[in-house]
């Protein structure tokens, strides 16, 4: 037997500062990682490499869920861009705790702090 | 009595037994009438006694007769005409009668008062009258049957009816006076029962099926059965003088308008079956080809269910839809990927003829034009030009679909114009729903085993995974260990191992590869392999993931990591020493307090070495005698019920620090029992591993014994 259908969208606003916001909804899982990957994906071909994960509404993560970060965000940074992941609650911070990702990735209370935290976009 | 009838061996032994006593009978009657009326010239009606005699021997001759009937309609009873039954009887019939009028004609005498004057005339007028009332019986016999053909019991009543008729008419013959009543109530009884008898043969369905030669023999068969049947009712109703007549009157007296009757009836159903014959003679053609189509079909059906062959179910299509059609030839022809063309079955075609006609374009476009099946009456018409293609003058093409692709086309073909038509288009029509069935079928049973080879891949590749464990418990005078691990799927990315540091210390690592199923499980494999051979330089647990992480970031798919602890334990110092990357906390249960330990450290494969070694931190946990380690993977705490909600680990402490625990094996225990009761309506969406591992410390051992502890169990081979 699977684990129940989880249910998971994804919906994108353009912030200031030039970032987009990609907020999470529901179960980010195996079976629902393709969608996140489809929609960071289509925020990098629109050219904007200034992204905000906004975890408001995750009610959970898997490891697959958390893959999904590790695939982009080396390609990201090499176009000068950042993912920053913002508003988690706790059950989902201790899974990006426990691994070291606060290491790797700017974790801010709210999504207001991480576009802020994007340095002042020079127009390039 | 029924049975008796039934059974076939006793119905023929009644018979002879009836035909020899028939026999007897009837030339004791015929000695009577020689020693009465012509030895001692005597006359009918002198002695009451030889009359009675004479008429209680007819009877029962006549009696033995209708008997034998019944034994030979009774087993047919019930059942429907068989045309071969109808026919060899009727013919039978007809030849006895005419013979039986023929030599009443030939054979000419006068009976007066009721007496036969000669040796001639007595053996002559038994005879006839036996052969008359044989004939008749047979007759009735026959209208009896044919009267209950397709009917049920209680409708039958219309055998009363009949009956009651044959009676009435007697009855009237047996008024001596010549009124006019009488006549005329005879003749509208003998139109009422012909038109009740008419009536009531009907349902006539089993002529339909027949071919036209053997209507044909029916047809003249009832013929002449009813041209007989109606002489006899004729000679003896309206030829009183005839010696036919006079026999039956010399036989049973009073009696011969019975027989008249009954042949009267007999030539009506006769007629009335010829009637239904001749109905039906139009439809053998159509009959015949339905009843072809539909056996072909029934074969084809059997043949897709039994056999897996392509060539033998194909060669059987083209040469069932020559022969059902009246075609010339036919084939299929399958096209393969890359416009390959492979002809199949084919039947009436020489093997250059097809390779001939695909290289007319014109006719290719034809077969590959219409995705419905369709035919083509006139080649030269279809074309506009005066030029069939190789002597094929109509065609149909009916496409072979699988899974939703035109894959093939069969071809029917005639050198006839207009050979072939819409009826031919529909039978076709479900051979290419045969064909269809076959492939589809042949694609689910290959699919079938490939599936069941999968699942045995799988088993096998379950028990290669298992075979990567430590195939036993580790227990010595330092360390009891005790684990499990449930993966998922068939096959997991959890790990766990005993490893054997430089410095003589045991260690155990876990380890839980991101994701699930095969992916993870191939990462497991690769991940053993690396634990053995960095466990041969390492220093110590953060060594040996900071070696394990510098091996395999650069190998490790983008997004894919592996969470993973590792534990040495040291002695003398009496302490156990951790390291962490990114795995769920360690748990030491101390009596009634359970801690939980989570140095910093990176998952392994989420960055390079300088950041992943800069961020690993190594910690020593001192322990005591009894202390249980607990090693597990994020399947336990993450360990989800049926509402989704997770086990968590402040429940894992919790339990741990509740029961009193003192083997490894009961904190094994305690937390599948737990996880078990969490969980017990869903089935584990993760991973699940539990490592624990009692110590017992012994500060007076010397270290030299520590480092004997026998770690064989990861050595490498």
């Amino acid at each position: 037997m699977n684990p129940p259908a989880t249910p998971f969208s994804v919906s994108t606003a353009t912030s200031e500062n030039h970032t987009s916001t990609i907020a999470l909804h529901g179960y980010l899982d195996a079976h629902t990682a393709p969608t996140l990957e489809d929609e960071i994906d289509r925020v990098l071909a629109s050219g904007c490499n200034r992204i905000v994960v906004d975890f408001a509404s995750l009610d959970y993560i898997s490891s697959a869920g958390l893959g999904v970060f590790m695939v982009f965000i080396e390609q990201v940074r090499a176009h000068g861009g950042d993912i920053k992941l913002a508003a988690m609650r706790p059950s989902v911070f201790t899974v990006f705790d426990l691994l070291g990702f606060p290491v790797l990735f700017t974790i801010t209370p709210s999504v207001t702090e991480a576009v802020m935290a994007f340095p002042t976009f020079d127009g390039e | 009595m029924t049975a008796l009838l039934v059974d076939s061996a006793a119905r023929r032994t009644i018979s002879i037994l009836l035909l020899v006593f028939g026999g007897l009978l009837t030339v004791a009657r015929l000695v009577v009438e020689l020693v009465w009326f012509i030895g001692s010239e005597r006359e009918a009606g002198e002695s009451l006694g030889i009359d009675a005699l004479l008429a209680i021997l007819s009877i029962a001759i006549v009696a033995i007769l209708v008997g034998l009937v019944l034994l030979a309609v009774a087993p047919r009873m019930g059942k429907n005409f068989t045309s071969e039954g109808v026919t060899s009887w009727v013919t039978t019939y007809a030849v006895t009668t005419v013979t039986l009028l023929f030599v009443g004609v030939v054979t000419p005498f006068y009976v007066l008062r009721a007496t036969p004057q000669d040796v001639v005339t007595v053996i002559v007028s038994n005879a006839l009258g036996i052969g008359v009332f044989a004939i008749t019986a047979a007759l009735s016999g026959f209208l009896y049957y044919a009267l209950s053909v397709g009917r049920s019991r209680r409708a039958r009543v219309v055998h009363v009816v009949v009956a009651l008729h044959i009676l009435a008419i007697w009855g009237c013959s047996l008024k001596s006076d010549d009124s006019l009543f009488v006549k005329v109530l005879v003749v509208l009884l003998f139109v009422s029962g012909s038109i009740l008898i008419a009536s009531s043969i009907k349902r006539q369905r089993w002529l339909v099926a027949l071919p036209t030669p053997t209507k044909v023999r029916l047809i003249s068969g009832t013929f002449f059965g009813a041209i007989a049947a109606f002489a006899v009712f004729s000679t003896l109703a309206f030829s009183s003088n005839s010696s036919t007549t006079q026999s039956v009157a010399l036989f049973v007296p009073s009696s011969d308008i019975v027989p008249a009757t009954l042949n009267l009836f007999g030539s009506v159903a006769l007629l009335r079956l010829l009637g239904a014959v001749i109905a039906a003679l139009p439809n053998s053609g159509v009959v015949l080809r339905r009843s072809n189509e539909v056996e072909s079909i029934m074969q084809l059906n059997r043949l897709v269910m039994e056999t897996r062959n392509h060539d033998q179910l194909f060669s059987t299509v083209t040469r069932l839809a020559a022969d059902v059609c009246n075609a010339h030839g036919s084939w299929v022809e399958l096209y393969g990927p890359s416009g390959i063309l492979t002809i199949k079955g084919e039947y009436l075609v020489r093997a250059d003829f097809v390779q001939v006609l695909h290289t007319d374009h014109g006719f290719r476009a034809l077969a590959l034009d219409n995705d419905q099946p369709f035919v083509i009456q006139s080649v030269d018409d279809a074309r506009g030009r005066r030029n069939a293609i190789a002597g094929i003058n109509s065609v149909i093409f009916v496409p072979v679909i699988d899974e939703g692709q035109r894959v093939g086309t069969l071809v029917v073909f005639s050198t006839v114009e207009f050979g072939l038509d819409g009826d031919d288009v529909r039978l076709l029509t479900a051979f290419g729903d045969q064909i269809r069935m076959f492939l589809e079928q042949h694609r689910l049973q290959t699919a079938n085993a490939a599936n069941e080879r999968l699942q045995q891949e799988f088993r096998v590749a379950r028990s290669i995974q298992m075979s990567l464990l430590p195939p036993r418990p580790l227990r010595n005078d330092r360390v009891d260990v005790y684990s499990v691990m449930i993966p998922a799927h068939e096959v997991g990315g959890d790990y766990y191992d005993y490893v054997h540091f430089p410095n003589g210390n045991t260690g155990i690592v876990i380890a839980d590869v991101s994701g699930k199923g095969i992916p993870a499980a191939l990462y497991m494999a690769t991940l053993k392999g690396a634990v053995l051979t960095a466990m041969r330089v390492a220093e110590g647990p953060a060594d040996l993931l900071r070696r394990l992480n510098t091996t395999l970031y650069k190998n490790m798919r983008p997004g894919i990591y592996i969470t993973m602890s590792c534990v040495e334990f040291r002695e003398p110092s009496a302490t156990v020493r951790l390291a962490r990357a990114g795995h769920v906390p360690t748990l030491v249960v101390h009596g009634q307090t359970v801690s939980s330990y989570r140095p910093n450290g990176l998952a392994i494969g989420l960055a390079d070495a300088s950041v992943f070694d800069a961020t690993l931190e190594e910690i020593d946990i001192p322990i005591h005698t009894g202390d249980v380690v607990v090693l597990t993977t994020d399947g336990v705490a993450e360990r989800r019920n049926a509402q989704m909600l997770e086990l968590g680990l402040d429940s894992v402490v919790e339990i741990l620090a509740s029961t009193n625990v003192s083997t490894a094996e009961d904190v094994v225990r305690t937390l599948l029992t737990t996880l078990h009761d969490h969980g017990a309506s869903t089935a584990p969406h993760d991973d699940l591993t539990i490592v624990a591992i009692r110590c017992s410390v012994s500060h007076n051992l010397d270290a030299t014994a520590f480092r004997n502890v026998p770690s064989s169990l990861t050595t490498i081979p």
